[in-house]
């Protein structure tokens, strides 16, 4: 029997999809999930086809300025002494400062999540390629939360970033069987859902 | 309240919602309470001028679509669960008690999706009871019931 060295090896061309060219950008909205609250997840390679939260538990909307939504978010690869792997940063602002904002910048200081985001480029007619799933097998933590009293930027606001290190996919997207039944357990992981979407 | 007196309710309010906005304020906390037996969830806590604008909006098309109040819907499905049943999709948000129990018939696998199952019928038409109270009480009372019973129990 021949040894399997795991090699990793090219299957497809690489090439632009001309008839539908990319878009750069996420959408305004994302969904924020405990990772502890997760209940099941339905993954086939890089396809996650369900998330399904335990009793009880939901998941909480980001809602971003319509400015550039989640501006700082990013894959990297990381090279590695054996195996390579990705750094997943996801950076959001959140433009308010409240006692309730204290208790949620604590919880992202210290937590382990799951961010799902809208890409403004959709994957052609299927769409499978709308909504990309960060934080799905490290978790995504605080790396860097800032409240800067005099940022032109913030307005004083916060500016939070998570960090995933050692994600051996380098993209992860939530797709099940259709768009529009993706949106539909999309928007099921919220308790408030953007009906209007 | 009864559900035609809620229903009459929310229709006067968005026809009122073309007026001066500020004319539902004085109704907020009909339209907060109203929300939360139709929507099944609390008004988000914000400053948004349109707040109450929007809970109007969405409680008259909800029930203009005909579906069920949430306080009429037993069953819950799990965050991020999805059924799909007679070419339609339901998700927490839309589920009815009618559609869980024919889903349940059709695939009894889709009961670890729920949260709180439905009443489901038994074979001699009865309804069985998912009341949480009655039947922890009950569980309590007969400590060696079927370890089935127990075990949709604590999913709960």
């Amino acid at each position: 029997m021949a040894i399997n060295y795991c090699d990793t090896l090219l299957a497809a061309d690489i090439a632009q999809d001309c008839s539908n060219p990319i878009i750069k950008g996420i959408e305004r909205r994302g969904v924020i999930i405990n990772r502890a609250d997760v209940d099941t997840i339905t993954q086939s390679g890089n396809i996650v086809s369900a998330i399904t939260l335990k009793s009880g538990k939901t998941g909480f909307n980001i809602v971003q300025p319509a400015a550039s939504p989640f501006n700082g978010t990013q894959i990297a690869m990381e090279e590695g002494t054996y195996v390579n792997t990705f750094t997943n940063t996801v950076s959001f602002v959140i433009l308010d400062n409240s006692p309730a904002v204290g208790t949620i910048i604590n919880a992202l200081a210290n937590g382990d999540y799951i961010v799902i985001l809208e890409n403004k480029h959709k994957g052609g007619t299927a769409g499978n390629a709308t909504y990309q799933i960060f934080g799905l097998q490290q978790g995504l933590t605080g790396s860097e939360i800032t409240c800067e009293k005099y940022s032109d930027d913030t307005m004083g606001g916060w500016q939070v970033t998570l960090t995933e290190t050692g994600a051996t996919e380098a993209a992860v997207f939530f797709y099940v069987t259709s768009l529009s039944t993706t949106k539909t357990a999309f928007e099921a992981l919220v308790s408030d859902p953007d009906d209007d979407e | 309240m009864s559900d035609d007196q809620l229903k009459a309710d929310i229709k006067a309010w968005a026809g009122r919602m073309g007026d001066d906005p500020c004319a539902l304020l004085a109704l907020k906390a009909d339209i907060e309470r109203a929300y939360y037996q139709v929507m099944g969830r609390t008004l988000r806590k914000c400053n948004c001028k349109d707040i109450l604008t929007d809970a109007v909006a969405e409680m008259y098309r909800h029930l203009k679509q005909g579906l069920p109040m949430a306080k009429d819907v037993k069953c819950e499905l799990k965050a991020g669960a999805i059924i799909c049943y007679g070419g339609e999709v339901y998700s927490r948000h839309n589920i009815t008690d009618e559609v869980a129990v024919k889903a349940l018939q059709e695939q009894p696998e889709y009961e670890r999706l729920f949260a709180i199952l439905p009443d489901m019928p038994e074979k001699d038409g009865k309804a069985a009871s998912t009341d949480t109270v009655a039947e922890d009480a009950q569980l309590a009372e007969k400590p060696k019931k079927s370890a089935k019973k127990a075990k949709r129990t604590t999913k709960r």
